[in-house]
């Protein structure tokens, strides 16, 4: 048959009453639009959702990040005291940032897992933002965690001879690889899976920074610091897309279901 | 501007008796569309009515970029669906089709000429898979373009291509079998 033959075939008589039925839908929608309107609750903008959340996530989020920090410095001056050869730190230093960046990121995790699991419904139902706003929400909170714990942490070891640079790319680069890999995992996983899928891969991104940071301490500085900003740009750059593909993705389903 | 973007406009800055012009625009395709997927007119016009209701819930969280229609088509799939799964409706059936289903032109034909085209159009949609179903009726039914049906889905644009392709093949091995 041809497509025009088809089109025949599928074509619905328009002249169907549908009037008295629609009247009374359009009387439904009126009621409906008018209850929304009377139930006077302000829409909410995207600071006004951070600022309500502080009250109510962001100092879990804290005080979670708090006692992990607490638990890596308690790590490192018992290693700085039992070692009385400062070249022994400077040889266990970079490990243990590698590592500490690594943390710090995987404390994001149980968050995530949380907002994975509940799909973010019950903050969704009482603030009527979708998907995209809560995340960004939590996203926020986390990631002003995660500055202040690797700032501390940099503060920390700043005098133990390593150079500034140093520290920030031991730092930084297994911080954002392991936060980029729980990213995409997070958008592309089930609940049940992110957890595990994400603590073994950033560990296993640990291991990998470390010694990619090692073999690059062969290069100039400057050309060091130029390959790792290039990288964590990068990064960053992979992890807004993720946002974007989860907002896209997830918003109208979930709006929907 | 097209006069759905004017209404969007106005609807979302707050007046609502522009609804009443949207939904005059979009009910009668959105009906065909549950009468599609409903088996019978009174759970058609009861799944029209709900994606309306919805849309009124929904509007102030949709960012219109064009595709007012995808959206609106989205809520219709989905109260289908829901509806369907509460009242245990089987997927697709040869008696699926609404009771007071009758092509236009037939309308004028003797009873049993519709009936057999009736019964030729059920039994050529039985043969597709659930994807292929919905684009043949999003085409051909109400007679969207492949951009719409490609925003509608969510596929991408070859993809539809490709599927209805296959669909329309498959539909005409049954028909000449």
């Amino acid at each position: 048959m041809h497509h025009r033959q088809w089109k025949n075939l599928f074509a619905i008589e328009k002249g169907t009453a549908y009037e008295p039925h629609m009247h009374n839908t359009l009387r439904l929608v009126q009621e409906q639009a008018g209850r929304l309107n009377s139930a006077g609750t302000p829409v909410l903008s995207i600071t006004g959702l951070v600022a309500k959340q502080v009250k109510f996530l962001a100092w879990k989020i804290w005080l979670t990040q708090g006692m992990v920090l607490a638990a890596l410095c308690a790590v490192f001056f018992c290693i700085h005291a039992n070692n009385t050869l400062e070249c022994v730190d400077l040889y266990i230093l970079p490990k243990f940032l590698c590592g500490c960046g690594t943390v710090v990121a995987m404390s994001a995790i149980p968050i995530l897992k949380r907002a994975s699991r509940y799909k973010m419904f019950e903050l969704e139902q009482s603030t009527h933002f979708a998907i995209g706003g809560s995340l960004l929400s939590q996203l926020l909170f986390i990631g002003i965690g995660d500055v202040c714990m690797l700032t501390v942490l940099a503060l920390a070891v700043g005098r133990f001879g390593l150079t500034i640079p140093v520290t920030t790319i031991t730092l930084i680069v297994p911080f954002m690889t392991a936060a980029t890999a729980c990213i995409m995992l997070w958008a592309r996983t089930t609940p049940s899976v992110f957890q595990t899928a994400s603590v073994m891969l950033c560990l296993l991104s640990s291991w990998l920074s470390y010694e990619v940071i090692d073999k690059s301490s062969l290069l100039q500085t400057p050309t060091r610091l130029c390959l790792w900003t290039g990288y964590a740009l990068i990064c960053i750059a992979v992890i807004c897309h993720e946002y974007h593909n989860i907002c896209s993705y997830k918003s109208v389903d979930q709006m929907l279901n | 501007m097209t006069r759905e973007d004017e209404l969007i406009r106005q609807i979302k800055q707050g007046r609502r008796e522009c609804l009443n012009e949207l939904v005059e625009l979009y009910y009668p395709v959105i009906l065909r569309y549950c009468m599609w997927h409903m088996p019978d007119m009174e759970s058609a016009q009861d799944a029209t009515q709900e994606t309306f209701l919805k849309l009124v819930r929904f509007i102030d969280r949709y960012h219109h970029r064009g595709q007012f229609k995808a959206f609106l088509y989205k809520i219709a799939a989905n109260t289908c669906i829901d509806i369907k799964r509460k009242r245990a409706v089987p997927e697709f059936s040869l008696e699926s089709l609404p009771e007071d289903f009758a092509p236009a032109e037939m309308q004028s034909e003797n009873g049993f000429q519709s009936a057999e085209d009736r019964l030729q159009l059920a039994s050529a949609l039985t043969c597709l898979d659930s994807t292929q179903r919905e684009l043949v009726l999003l085409r051909y039914g109400q007679e969207l373009s492949l951009k719409e049906i490609s925003a509608v889905t969510g596929l991408p644009l070859r993809t539809v291509q490709t599927k209805l392709r296959r669909a329309v093949q498959k539909m005409n091995k049954s028909v000449t079998m």
